[in-house]
């Protein structure tokens, strides 16, 4: 009896030490940019260094004042420039190979909140909250990874600071 | 270690272990961009509207479909069409469903013949075929058919415009002879009587709107009878601007007699005697406008008024009464029709209505014929019988069948046509939904047709149709590709007649359209119509004569007399399923039946005398069960619950077309109408019990108050007032808005379009029979009949009240619901952990509980999930549900004020409800703006709140029914 009681603890905490390993494990990976099909470089596009093309994010983004979602950018805004651009990099061919097959890139999604929740950009846009507030500095990022939990914490703090609407509905339906 | 530690140890341990995984949310979904930008005006999350036209029954509403995210998620009504103006009826709301249904046929099919014994053992089935193989299958039987010196056939339901002209040419084309059209709602004596009268084969419209007094007998001009959503709005404004008086006679009791300011019972088949009398009022006292020829004045049937009297049951006075407010009043109108012109003397009534009609100059004016509807083309049960009799002569090769009754379920059973049906060489059935579980329905399928063809939805495929003379809705595809492997009828056909003719190139439907149109219209009117969806011409003048030498004939064989002692059934039209043809979609199941409650089965209404009679005891059962009746005729005999219908005269029976066994339907030999009195009713107890899913609890009020009657002269219109409260006022908590709506009594019809409007606006789960049975429908809004014992009834529309002291908010432990600031009762989902005290709590029983996750139990069966509204969620198992006054629309035109910068204007935020109902009942706004319409109406003298002495306080201002003299 004596050798079993502290037998099970130890075992208890095996497995609890596992879990919370394989939680961290699980939740630094999460926090990882996934990757993508085309490995999409936002300094390069947004960036306003040397060689970048410090391009607005509506250059792309093109519904995000007028609709409740950013959405990503059809393949033919990408082609306006790269259709007429010769190029050897690897990516650049990816994705002028994904246009002649017409095929869409099935981008990998990063930013979500759950189907109960209604969140509109051009709202916040309009009240002049930056996308960096939320995506993080597009500008300096190569891969887009998760920089806010954009759960509801995050959501009513910002939202309390400025005075914005705090009812229930605002965002829930 | 002691047991404490440990348990200390392990709590810690697991708690860290939980918390540290909390947030995480694995995500592998995918985002796929389009490959060019969508068409212009796109906004991805927002809806586009595009013009569409209703195809759940021939009154041809325009519809503008709301397109989200390419995916039709909703359908209104076309604001300013000229049938409907914005409204659609429930079948119109529901008819989305037809376009997603998961049992529509995806590809042609063939009985599966012979083969393997294994597969008799399964039954009969069908098997998928290619186009291809279809299309070289009819070819092959045309050809075989032509020389084996057959004729080939083609049925189809009412058909107009471009479609019914692409069948001509393609009947010319392969040789097919075009049969008329079949309608289980043909009107067949009224046709006649118009023909015999005045020599026109289409129907006219009424003109509702223009008159001051209205006559209706028979006709349920709000349920079916030809366009009943532009009937109700007519009514409306007619009331408005004309003060109508509407006295609605008939044999039984319908939702249209309940909604007449009086409602008079005739006994079955004196109608004819009422319409003779008013016929000789108005020649006889020379007040008629259009005077008849001596040689028809002989050849009208006679009937003295003593015979009159004792048909009718009403004294000389009340007639003469009737008389003389019809002939006082400036536009009178009167409509003959439904279950009135469908009796053994049907005809006669038909006639004789046709000719008050004459008389009083009315052709003129409120029956209009500039804007006929065409009939020409419909045939009648006659019609029927002859083709059985031609099949089972084996004279028919190939039969085509479309957009009508394919089983021909309706179709009286002495035409012998179904039992015929089946010698046709080869039979073509176009279908659109067929449940390939049901094997019954696969059974008959296989037995009665050789090939099956899939046909588009109206969404999927260009069209137009010719509502009435001059108008022509137009219909465009708003979906990009068909959702299965289907066709629209007119590409079928111009394949068929390409390949019969061996020629090289095809034409699509689309564009033999658009060539057409073009033709016809012009290049500007075209665009323009697109633009509005409909085209229409201004109304040509006609000039009607009476057709003296026919009807003379046909006055010949007439006999008005049809009374009957015994029992009679009567065959009624359904609201919900029209002639059964929108029996498929499972929100026309859902919404309940707004007389009886009933929402799935099959029952008979019976009066209470005939249930006291019949010794049926409902007393002694529990709550839904109620006695099943054997009823028996010359024809057949039947088995249903039997339902108590207030306001059932004692000797009649009713039953709704869809649901009646076609052995019991007569046909009347002189104009082939299927004649639905059904004379000589038996009706048995059988001592069973069967359970009926019965929305209502009861439909009387009994001392409950909830509706006040203006006679009380204690309190407020006689309605107890809640007490004073100690709270302070609520409206100090409502700064900019207090969302608020009324509903006027008066003016609802209690059609129940809001209802299903809600379902398809809420994404709200169709549950099925079982649990509507166990009371766990999830409607958020509801018609409550309430019988009274003056005869009448009132139409209860109950939702959530959204009350200033809401009994549910303060129970709820977890604060999923609360008040919010503009006074609406908000329900957070997400929150909610499915107490259910707030259901508890809640006087209106308004709000329902997701006992189920309802898309893992098929609500939503794939492809119905495009149908679900984007702007709100599909709420999960264990979570309360409610209207909040469609929130998601108050958001939408929050959203719009705040770019423009102001406050939401009044009648800018339209509830689902309010926005499909067909006579205005709902009026929807803030409380605060004192400008508003729903303000002015809260102020109304008739305005009371329901259970208002539970000091609830609720939003929702009702106007209770004015008094009628």
């Amino acid at each position: 009896m004596r050798i079993i009681v502290p037998l099970i603890l130890a075992a208890f905490f095996v497995v609890v030490a596992l879990a919370i390993g394989g939680a961290n494990v699980f939740w630094a990976t999460y926090e990882d940019a996934p990757p993508q099909p085309v490995a999409f470089p936002h300094d390069i596009h947004a960036g306003n260094g040397v060689g970048q093309q410090n391009l607005p994010c509506t250059r792309c983004h093109l519904y995000v004042e007028e609709s409740r979602f950013a959405t990503i950018p059809p393949m033919s805004v990408c082609m306006e420039c790269h259709g007429n651009m010769q190029s050897d990099k690897p990516e650049i061919i990816k994705l002028q190979q994904y246009w002649e097959r017409q095929e869409p890139i099935p981008w990998q999604r990063i930013h979500s909140v759950p189907k109960h929740v209604y969140f509109s950009h051009k709202r916040h846009i309009k009240a002049g909250v930056d996308c960096a507030v939320c995506h993080g500095d597009m500008k300096v990022v190569t891969e887009v990874k998760k920089v806010r939990t954009l759960q509801m914490g995050f959501c009513v703090s910002c939202h309390r600071a400025n005075a914005a609407p705090t009812d229930c509905w605002t965002c829930h339906h | 270690m002691n047991r404490r530690d440990f348990l200390k140890f392990v709590g810690v341990a697991s708690s860290a272990s939980v918390l540290s995984s909390c947030g995480v949310e694995k995500s592998t979904e995918k985002i796929i961009p389009l490959l060019y930008p969508a068409e212009e005006g796109y906004i991805p999350g927002e809806a586009m509207y595009k013009s569409a036209t209703c195809s759940e029954c021939p009154a041809g509403c325009g519809v503008s479909v709301k397109v989200v995210e390419f995916n039709p998620v909703k359908l209104e009504g076309l604001k300013n069409h000229p049938v409907n103006d914005g409204a659609l009826c429930l079948r119109g709301q529901a008819s989305l469903m037809r376009l997603y249904h998961p049992r529509r046929v995806r590809g042609p099919l063939r009985p599966k013949k012979g083969g393997l014994v294994l597969d008799k053992m399964s039954g009969d089935m069908l098997e998928p075929v290619t186009w291809e193989v279809a299309y070289q299958s009819i070819t092959d039987a045309l050809k075989a058919a032509r020389d084996a010196g057959k004729s080939n056939v083609y049925l189809s339901g009412r058909t107009s415009g471009s479609l019914s002209a692409l069948i001509d040419s393609f009947s010319r084309e392969t040789g097919v002879e075009r049969l008329p059209e079949y309608e289980a709602f043909s009107h067949a004596n009224l046709r006649a009587a118009y023909r015999a009268v005045l020599g026109v084969s289409s129907l006219p419209s009424y003109k509702v709107a223009n008159a001051d007094f209205l006559l209706t007998v028979g006709a349920d001009i709000l349920e079916t009878f030809m366009n009943p959503v532009s009937m109700g709005q007519q009514l409306q404004r007619a009331r408005e601007t004309n003060n109508l008086t509407w006295i609605h006679f008939e044999p039984h009791v319908s939702l249209t007699g309940f909604k007449a300011s009086e409602r008079k019972i005739l006994p079955p088949g004196s109608e004819a005697y009422l319409l003779s009398f008013l016929l000789n009022y108005f020649v006889g006292n020379q007040l008629a406008q259009n005077n008849l020829p001596a040689n028809v004045r002989e050849s009208l049937p006679d009937a003295p008024i003593e015979e009159v009297v004792r048909q009718t049951g009403m004294s000389e006075d009340e007639l003469n009464q009737l008389a003389q407010r019809m002939g006082a009043a400036r536009n009178p109108l009167l409509i003959v029709g439904g279950v009135s012109t469908q009796q053994k003397n049907g005809y006669e009534t038909a006639l004789l209505g046709a000719l008050v009609q004459w008389v009083t100059g009315m052709t003129g004016s409120t029956v209009d014929f500039s804007r006929a509807e065409d009939y020409s083309k419909v045939g009648n049960v006659n019609d029927l019988t002859a083709f059985a009799q031609r099949l089972e002569n084996e004279q028919i090769g190939v039969a085509f069948v479309t957009r009508t009754d394919t089983l021909f379920r309706t179709v009286p059973a002495q035409t012998r046509l179904s039992e015929n049906f089946a010698k046709a060489a080869f039979k073509v059935a176009f279908v659109d939904i067929l449940d390939q579980n049901d094997k019954e329905l696969v059974k008959s399928y296989s037995e009665m047709y050789d090939l099956i063809l899939p046909l588009s939805h109206s969404l999927e495929s260009w069209g137009d149709a010719e509502v009435q003379n001059g108008l022509v809705n137009i219909t465009q595809p708003v979906i990009a590709q068909t959702i299965f492997d289907t066709r629209s009828e007119g590409d079928i056909l111009l394949e068929l007649s390409r390949l019969y003719r061996g020629a090289e190139s095809a034409v699509a439907y689309a564009d033999w359209l658009k060539t057409r149109w073009t033709n016809t219209y012009g290049e500007a009117a075209l665009t323009a119509a697109l633009q509005t969806g409909y085209y229409q011409r201004p109304a040509g003048a006609v000039s009607l004569s009476l057709n003296s030498s026919g009807l003379v004939n046909a006055l010949k064989n007439t006999e008005l007399d049809s009374s009957s002692d015994g029992k009679v059934l009567y065959v009624v039209p359904s609201i919900r399923m029209y002639d059964g043809r929108s029996k498929d979609l499972p929100l026309t199941n859902e919404v309940p039946d707004p007389l009886s409650t009933i929402s799935y089965g099959q029952w008979i209404s019976v009066s209470e005398a005939a249930a006291g009679e019949l010794g049926l005891d409902h007393n002694n059962l529990i709550h839904k069960q109620r006695e099943v009746v054997r009823l028996e005729s010359g024809g057949g005999a039947m088995e249903l619950p039997a339902w108590v219908q207030p306001g059932m005269p004692d000797n009649i029976a009713t039953i709704h077309r869809e649901q009646v066994d076609p052995a019991l339907l007569d046909v009347d030999p002189r104009t082939g109408e299927t004649l639905t009195r059904i004379d000589g009713l038996s009706l048995s107890k059988t001592g069973a019990n069967a359970v009926l899913a019965i929305m209502a609890g009861k439909v009387a009020q009994g001392d409950r108050k909830i509706i006040p009657s203006g006679h009380d002269d204690h309190g407020h219109h006689g309605h107890i007032k809640g007490d004073e409260t100690l709270y302070p006022d609520p409206y100090d908590r409502y700064t900019e808005y207090r969302w608020g709506m009324s509903i006027d009594m008066e003016t609802c019809i209690g059609c129940s379009a809001c209802v299903s409007a809600c379902y398809i606006e809420n994404n709200i789960p169709c549950v099925g029979e079982e649990e509507n049975v166990r009371g766990r429908e999830m409607a958020w809004i509801r018609v409550q009949p309430y019988y009274n014992e003056e005869g009448g009834m009132d139409s209860l529309i109950m939702l959530c009240q959204q009350c200033d002291f809401a009994p549910c908010e303060n129970v709820c432990p977890v604060y999923a619901t609360y008040h919010n600031e503009e006074g609406l009762n908000v329900m957070v989902y997400n929150r909610c952990v499915g107490t259910r005290y707030c259901h508890n709590n809640c006087p209106y029983k308004v709000r329902r509980f997701n006992w189920f996750d309802w898309t893992d139990r098929g609500a939503w069966e794939e492809p119905m999930t495009r149908m679900l509204n984007p702007d709100i969620w599909v709420r999960p198992k264990g979570v309360m549900e409610k209207c909040t006054f469609c929130i998601q629309r108050i958001r939408k035109a929050k959203d719009v004020a705040k770019d423009e910068k102001r406050k939401v204007r009044d009648g800018e935020v339209i509830p689902a409800c309010a926005q499909t109902c067909p006579t205005n009942a709902i009026t929807f706004g803030n409380l605060l703006d004192q400008e508003s319409q729903v303000f002015k109406k809260s102020q109304s003298e008739r305005e009371f709140r329901v259970l208002e002495a539970l000091g609830t306080s609720p939003a929702i201002h009702y106007l209770r029914k004015e008094e009628h003299a």
